[in-house]
């Protein structure tokens, strides 16, 4: 056996669940017939509880063409795609604060990596939020919101988590539209969703 | 997380795959061959995602079989450094927790990499597990349990892979090391989201794909 090309392309959690979707992969009862081994269904159910079961091709397309203003590097984008962080803690220690290995990402299939540019190994310091503020300062909070509004969450998760804490900083629409740019205080409560 | 690697493996063909058509036959041998499996300096094999050459189909003498040589991409199960990873707890100890990926089963952390400080207290229902308090102020009603209801977000920091022991150890050896360096708790049911910053701590990948400390 010879490892021809150890990494031939990094892929976003939604792309691998399309993959095994595509070979006939689903929750019902047809899992006995489709052509998927058990190991994959493993992952397949892994991959089903994140953001990324909900996540379209269109949707990361969108986040990958918004997100360049904010200059991240590949393997933020990644994180963020992934885990479609809604909270400011989330994409602290996600999104900022780590050490990035991989190098380039050149194949046709992989979405997340479609501009084909290369990341250096830089090695940003596992710092705290200091870090996070020096980099991007008030537009962490933009793009939160970018994320919220590319990644919607579907109705039923919006209104366990209108109930659950009023403090929050969610708007929690999943009708909201585009331009709507402002940053939401701590206090907003969700009570006036259409 | 998952990456995709182009591969390129000599398989002899068993007889019986004769039947099936040649893409189907070894892409069935492949599958048997990597599933499930970790390759050194590569990760955990998930899936063949395809195959891009087919060249051989010679037959070794008194061989009853074909030998190809087969170039193909497989989805890789590798995290890479700062990669943000959510587990669901399986199991916890006095020793420390134990989280679970599904595809993954062991990945353990020690008692001292919890968020400090954190006490622990014996389950009523269970006889060798404990329940993990991790004391985020010194009054009562701040203080996080630790139980299978919550999921546990952790960041990777490196990536390790020992060598294969010649002898057979103790416990199931890990080929693959993955070292951890944040570990954040998401209270997803209180609505509080905490994190906290820990060392480093290791995590090793056995040879069956499971990860153990």
């Amino acid at each position: 056996m010879k490892i021809k090309t150890p990494n031939a392309g990094a892929l976003t959690n939604f792309e691998v669940l399309d993959f095994l979707k595509a070979r006939g992969a689903s929750k019902d009862s047809s899992r006995v017939i489709a052509p998927v081994a058990s190991s994959e269904y493993k992952v397949y159910d892994y991959l089903v509880e994140t953001p990324a079961s909900r996540q379209t091709r269109e949707q990361i397309y969108e986040f990958m063409k918004k997100c360049k203003t904010y200059k991240l590097a590949k393997a933020e984008i990644l994180n963020i795609i992934n885990i479609a962080p809604r909270e400011l803690v989330e994409i602290d220690p996600d999104s900022f604060n780590f050490g990035i290995c991989f190098i380039q990402c050149q194949s046709e299939p992989n979405l997340a990596m479609r501009s084909g540019s290369t990341v250096g190994s830089d090695i940003v310091e596992n710092g705290d939020i200091e870090h996070s503020e020096m980099r991007l300062g008030d537009q962490v909070e933009e793009l939160l919101d970018l994320v919220r509004n590319v990644f919607p969450l579907p109705p039923a998760d919006l209104t366990s988590e209108a109930g659950m804490d009023k403090d929050r900083e969610e708007t929690g629409n999943e009708e909201q539209n585009e331009d709507m740019n402002e940053t939401l205080d701590g206090d907003q409560i969700d009570g006036d969703r259409k | 997380m998952f990456y995709l690697s182009l591969i390129e493996h000599t398989l002899r063909l068993p007889p019986s795959l004769l039947s099936l058509p040649l893409q189907d036959a070894i892409k069935k041998e492949l599958e048997n061959i990597f599933l499930d499996k970790v390759i050194a300096s590569l990760g955990l094999c998930i899936s063949v995602y395809d195959i891009r050459k087919i060249e051989g189909g010679f037959i070794f003498p008194g061989d009853g079989a074909s030998t190809y040589v087969v170039e193909f991409r497989m989805v890789i199960f590798r995290p890479f450094v700062g990669e943000i990873i959510a587990g669901k707890l399986k199991e916890s100890n006095k020793d420390g927790l134990r989280l679970s990926l599904g595809f993954f089963d062991d990945i353990y952390i020690p008692a001292h990499r919890l968020p400090k400080p954190s006490s622990y207290e014996h389950d009523q229902e269970n006889r060798y597990q404990v329940i993990w308090t991790w004391e985020y102020d010194s009054e009562d009603n701040n203080k996080f349990y630790i139980d299978g209801l919550d999921e546990i977000k952790f960041r990777v920091d490196s990536v390790d892979y020992p060598p294969v022991p010649i002898e057979q150890p103790e416990k199931p050896f890990a080929p693959m090391v993955i070292t951890i360096s944040d570990f954040a708790e998401q209270m997803s049911l209180r609505g509080i989201k905490f994190r906290t910053k820990e060392p480093p701590q290791a995590i090793i990948k056995a040879a069956d794909g499971s990860l153990s400390l």
